[in-house]
């Protein structure tokens, strides 16, 4: 349904700069290398073909320990989530983001909207965003360490903020 | 006890009845039971009936605080601080599993129940309570305000005590109540993250 | 006559004792233990942000203004009205029945009032201070 997008992609950028793509139950999405992870999503969102101008998701998911042994694999993925409202159709797309230097360019220059959901991959992965006008964290507080959902932190580790002095009935 | 002291206990006992009937509720409703509390409150399980039917979503015009739903972490000196700009006496309710231990969350956010940072006088089960059992909570709340038992009347019944024990020159027996100067604001024990 | 009085004074004693009862009652039977929190603003628990002295706009000063003096104009058309029968009826009052008949002076003072506070009525329409933009 959207293959017209993953054929205009491979149309455009030929230097490698889709590592893979494909369709999956029904979606079809695709693996950008993270240097040109602006110069793509420019592209879908101008291209006359495309035309995605509708910025839908941004996330992120920490692979650790899911790549089977392949050790350069990097760990985080950011999920990028598109759709045009012209053409009504949509597209994924992933980026391969190491744990040593998690970050990867803003979209809010293209999209506004992926301001607050950057905002939340860091806060909650870590991933940070080059050129991002606000990064700070937007879910926890801003006293807690750590990025609650890797993979690696302790699920059942507690911040505790405040607490009151128990011993006494206030 | 003399006749005075009757007199003042049975003025007591008459206050704490028009206290029980007529609760001020402040409903601090953050997450699904707050559906079970509007059910509450409808004609059909009425809380109007037991005397608390206002909401006041304002802590100065209200007795009763009721933690409805999960609190998190970022929410805690919130919520302490509407405690504290409530008037004495105040109790406060725990409805739902999430209000009174940190219900089936056990995580990186929740708080593990609200009487991590206000004392909670009845605790409601539930996820969510079915509105007989809140309005079974609250009945059990009333007999503790009618006998005195609540957590800022106990509060407020020792410092008098204390203080006239202080004024007769005695040492004060009593539960444990926080003397302080009058203006001071409890100081909540902040701890250090754990690593 | 003066029944009607005295039980209007019983009624507002009645009323002003009874909450100065209340107040009596509360602040004598309530504990009184004043805190620095309880002197904070209420913003939902949360720190004030922005003082609350903020500029209202003029509209509703304007509105309240124009209301103010057509409302007074309202209540001095009702004495008027009240007496304008026995301004129309001359002297005829005295035999008990009145024929009726137009009052000139009556008519052409009401007209003199309103015409004043009608002219007023154009100027601010005209200077579009009744609208609400």
């Amino acid at each position: 349904m959207a293959q017209i997008v993953l054929d205009q992609l491979a149309a455009k950028f030929t230097g490698g700069e889709i590592l893979e793509s494909g369709t999956s139950h029904g979606d079809e999405w695709a693996r950008i290398r993270r240097d040109a992870w602006l110069a793509v999503g420019e592209f879908l969102r101008d291209d006359a073909a495309t035309k995605m101008e509708m910025f839908i998701d941004l996330t992120c998911v920490d692979r650790l320990g899911m790549h089977g042994g392949n050790p350069d694999a990097p760990r985080f993925d950011v999920v990028l989530h598109l759709y045009s409202v012209v053409h009504k159709h949509r597209v994924r797309l992933y980026c391969g983001v190491t744990e040593d230097d998690a970050s990867v360019d803003t979209l809010c220059g293209l999209w506004p909207g992926a301001n607050w959901f950057e905002r939340e991959a860091y806060d909650l992965y870590g991933v940070r965003f080059k050129g991002h006008p606000d990064l700070r964290r937007i879910l926890m507080y801003p006293e807690f360490v750590g990025h609650p959902l890797r993979k690696d932190y302790p699920k059942e580790k507690r911040q505790p903020l405040v607490r009151r002095n128990a011993a006494t009935r206030e | 006890m003399s006749a005075a002291e009757w007199m003042l206990s049975k003025i007591d006992d008459a206050t704490n009845w028009a206290r029980k009937f007529s609760l001020f509720q402040y409903p601090f409703v953050t997450a699904c039971c707050g559906m079970e509390f509007m059910s509450v409150a409808a004609p059909k399980y009425d809380i109007a009936r037991f005397g608390a039917e206002f909401p006041r979503f304002s802590p100065r015009q209200a007795d009763l605080l009721i933690i409805v739903g999960t609190i998190t972490e970022r929410q805690g000196p919130a919520l302490r601080r509407i405690y504290d700009q409530m008037c004495e006496p105040k109790w406060v309710v725990a409805f739902g599993v999430c209000a009174s231990t940190g219900g089936f969350y056990q995580n990186y956010s929740t708080m593990p129940g609200a009487d991590q940072v206000v004392p909670v006088d009845v605790y409601i089960p539930g996820c969510p309570p079915r509105p007989e059992q809140v309005l079974d909570g609250l009945i059990l709340l009333q007999e503790r305000i009618q006998r005195g038992e609540g957590h800022s009347q106990i509060t407020i019944a020792s410092e008098k005590a204390a203080k006239k024990a202080e004024k007769l020159g005695q040492t004060y027996e009593g539960p444990l109540v926080s003397i302080r100067p009058i203006g001071e604001h409890p100081k909540l024990e902040e701890n250090k993250v754990e690593k | 006559m003066t029944s009607d009085y005295l039980s209007a004074a019983l009624m507002i004693l009645a009323g002003v004792g009874f909450a100065l009862l209340l107040t009596a009652a509360a602040k004598y039977l309530g504990p009184h233990r004043p805190s620095a929190a309880k002197d904070y603003p209420y913003e939902c628990g949360s720190e004030v942000i922005g003082s609350p002295r903020a500029r209202f706009e003029v509209k509703f000063y304007q509105v309240a203004i124009v209301f103010l003096v057509f409302d007074i104009e309202t209540a001095f058309l009702y004495p008027w009205a009240l007496k304008y029968r026995e301004l129309s009826c001359a002297g005829a009052v005295a035999m008990g029945k009145c024929a009726g008949g137009v009052s000139f002076f009556g008519l052409g003072e009401i007209v003199v009032f309103m015409g004043i506070l009608i002219v007023g009525l154009a100027y601010v329409w005209r200077k579009r201070a009744i609208g609400w933009e």
